[in-house]
């Protein structure tokens, strides 16, 4: 029997802020262009999640309000998650809702808000906000094939005392088995194609498929010609 | 005596930019609170300071209030170029007011002031009148979020000033509920142009107090619309001016038993003109007045970029880049004309404020509308047309209307080789400029 991957997009109505519904689509685009078909369900806090239903789980960015709306409905479900983290269910988590897979979010006024405690960190509110185009290298990603990470930060929260193994040199993401975990925000899948690859290559494996990169497509046009623009030629004006 | 120089050195200031032929709007105005940040705290207002804020629709309604006020009669000081932030603002208000009594010579001071910059504008007690036409995603780089832009127009505003709301915005309707005693709602009936739900994310989407999914009855766009918690009190509920029985094909509405012409058949001129008739309600225009200014002596509407090219129609819609629902009223208005399309899109900078590069706003316009029979093809343009293309292709529009115009130079052959019907330009402002250029190296040419 063939197989059918299912996405979750959790919490599609509540962290959405910054065009997130481009991973989930590039997700099922780039699956489905290895001939496997994909079926993505939207859940909120409406619905009962089922977390063995799923093969990727996809989460992003939204307002504190939203935040922290989602949270007293994701700790319902902390054990299923812990579980489905373990037996190595892939989760891509983007923008702020990494902070809440960490042990506690300190807020400005001293409050601690506690996390899901999942992940040995802390998200600790900055002064002021922090926006910026940012170029990471991607450790696991080869030169000329997406190792240049395109990405943007937009957040008022830094994650600190961050010990888990990362994809990148900087604090702000990790990577626990199938666990893809950055405070970026935005289309990233969209964006860094060879990076959408090297997350699902990682899905497929854990479900026994074949993986091969489609590189003749338009989104890795559109990332070759913002690197060169942007990273190689520093082209601001 | 320093306000007196003050207002002198901003008028000096002023006069000196209109010899250089620089217009002056903001560098007077900047000079003059670096010397004395808070002049604006000195100066005799007259009755009401009426500031419009809001992510859209800001100018619109400042120009049609304007006009109504003058019809009435009115000594108006407000600024026709739309600059709208602190430093603009003023250089308005000091040029306007007598160096020596520092009184501000007119009846009513309206400003269009950008949301982030009331906060340190003015001291407490000096605005009478905020009206707040909608609080939308708007330049996230600069503006964080919707909820953050809230926040920062509700900082400085104390409880005597008059708040006038659209009601169809529920993050605006949570200030209903704050127990601010003046507080004017107006919003727009159900309409046919409504849908039932839309395709993009819709902000604010749970009841701020027992956090239920709002139920919508149905969405003017955006999270605009008509809605209710299905749990609590918290609803749109009953508004104090309401349009009705928009017709945009007439271009026309109702409040209560009145038509209203609207000076441009788009829905976004119901909302600047409701709000216009509104606050000239408020301050207790006449209701003759009102309409006289608005069906008798008509605003001319800030007309589109009109051109032509072999006899087909060019209307340039300028759209503003980080601005989802920009985007989706410039698709509405497109796909709501008759006859075959073609369709210009394209950005050479993200931002004219700032060098971010983020394009997840591109994910929040429903740009799957375009995928239409009547648009023949879709030209894409400037540093960011892969990214562009990539995000057509998502929405499913056929491969063979997307054409990508590497060297711009070509654009306006290509256009008038390989595609048909009139030519619609959706673009940012810094594109509208380049394409007029091309546009008239190409006349100027055939006219050699």
């Amino acid at each position: 029997m063939e197989k059918k991957i299912r996405i979750a997009h959790l919490y599609y109505d509540l962290m959405n802020l910054y065009g997130e519904n481009g991973n989930v689509r590039a997700l099922k685009k780039f699956i489905e262009r290895q001939g496997v078909e994909c079926e993505v369900d939207e859940l909120s806090i409406e619905d009962k999640i089922d977390y063995s239903k799923y093969d990727l789980f996809y989460m992003g960015a939204g307002c504190e309000e939203n935040e922290f709306i989602i949270l007293s409905d994701l700790y319902k479900y902390r054990d299923d998650i812990k579980k489905a983290i373990e037996d190595g269910k892939t989760f891509l988590v983007t923008g702020n809702s990494l902070e809440l897979f960490g042990i506690k979010i300190k807020v400005k006024n001293g409050r601690d808000v506690q996390c899901l405690g999942i992940f040995d960190f802390n998200a600790v509110e900055a002064r002021s906000r922090l926006v910026s185009d940012l170029f990471y290298e991607c450790n696991e990603l080869e030169e000329g094939k997406g190792r240049n990470i395109v990405a943007f930060k937009n957040c008022n929260c830094n994650i600190v005392n961050n010990s888990n193994k990362k994809m990148f040199r900087f604090a702000d993401n990790l990577r626990y088995k199938n666990f893809f975990g950055m405070t970026f925000i935005g289309p990233i899948c969209i964006r860094n194609p060879y990076f959408t690859d090297y997350v699902l290559t990682s899905l497929f494996e854990t479900l026994d498929l074949e993986y091969v990169p489609k590189t003749d497509t338009t989104e890795y046009k559109a990332y070759h010609e913002f690197v060169n623009n942007f990273i190689i030629n520093r082209n601001f004006d | 005596m320093r306000t007196t120089f003050s207002i002198l050195l901003c008028k000096f200031a002023t006069l000196i930019c209109h010899l250089f032929r620089k217009n002056g709007t903001v560098f007077p105005g900047s000079l003059v609170r670096k010397i004395q940040p808070h002049v604006l705290d000195n100066i005799k207002y007259p009755e009401f300071v009426i500031v419009v804020t809001g992510s859209s629709g800001k100018g619109s309604t400042v120009s049609m209030l304007a006009h109504l006020l003058e019809v009435a009669g009115k000594n108006v000081i407000w600024d026709p170029s739309g600059s709208n932030i602190t430093r603009a603002t003023t250089t308005l208000i000091l040029n306007k007011t007598n160096t020596f009594s520092h009184k501000l010579k007119g009846d009513v001071l309206l400003l269009e002031m950008d949301e982030k910059c009331i906060t340190g504008a003015f001291k407490k007690g000096i605005i009478t009148h905020l009206c707040i036409t909608n609080i939308t995603r708007d330049q996230p780089g600069r503006n964080y979020h919707p909820m953050a832009v809230l926040d920062d127009i509700l900082k400085d505003i104390d409880d005597d000033v008059h708040l006038i709301l659209n009601a169809d915005d529920p993050l605006l309707d949570r200030l209903r509920y704050l127990g601010k005693e003046k507080i004017t709602t107006f919003g727009i009936a159900k309409t046919k142009y409504d849908i039932k739900k839309p395709s993009y994310a819709v902000d604010f989407a749970y009841c701020p107090s027992c956090q239920m999914k709002l139920k919508y009855d149905s969405y003017h766009y955006g999270h605009l619309g008509i809605f209710k918690c299905p749990r609590c009190s918290f609803s749109r509920g009953q508004v104090d001016y309401e349009a009705t029985d928009v017709d945009l094909e007439k271009g026309t509405f109702k409040i209560v038993d009145d038509e209203i012409k609207l000076n441009k058949n788009v829905f976004f001129a119901v909302y600047y003109t409701l709000l216009a008739y509104t606050m000239s309600k408020i301050i207790g225009l006449d209701d003759k007045i009102i309409l006289k200014g608005l069906n008798e002596e008509q605003l001319e509407s800030k007309r589109l970029k009109a051109y032509s090219l072999n006899g087909r129609n060019i209307e340039m819609l300028e759209s503003k880049n980080e601005n989802a629902l920009s985007y989706i009223q410039s698709i509405n208005y497109i796909k709501n004309k008759d006859g075959k399309k073609t369709v210009v899109l394209g950005f050479e900078n993200v931002s004219r404020r700032y060098q971010f590069n983020d394009l997840s706003w591109l994910w929040d316009i429903d740009f799957e509308l375009l995928n239409d029979e009547s648009i023949d093809k879709i030209f894409i343009i400037g540093r960011f047309k892969y990214d562009i293309k990539v995000r057509l292709e998502y929405a499913d529009i056929d491969p063979d209307k997307l054409m990508l115009i590497e060297e711009l130079d070509t654009l306006i052959d290509e256009i008038e080789n390989k595609s048909q019907g009139d030519i619609y330009t959706m673009v940012c402002f810094d594109m509208t400029e380049i394409i007029c250029n091309l546009l008239k190296e190409k006349k100027d040419g055939k006219e050699n």
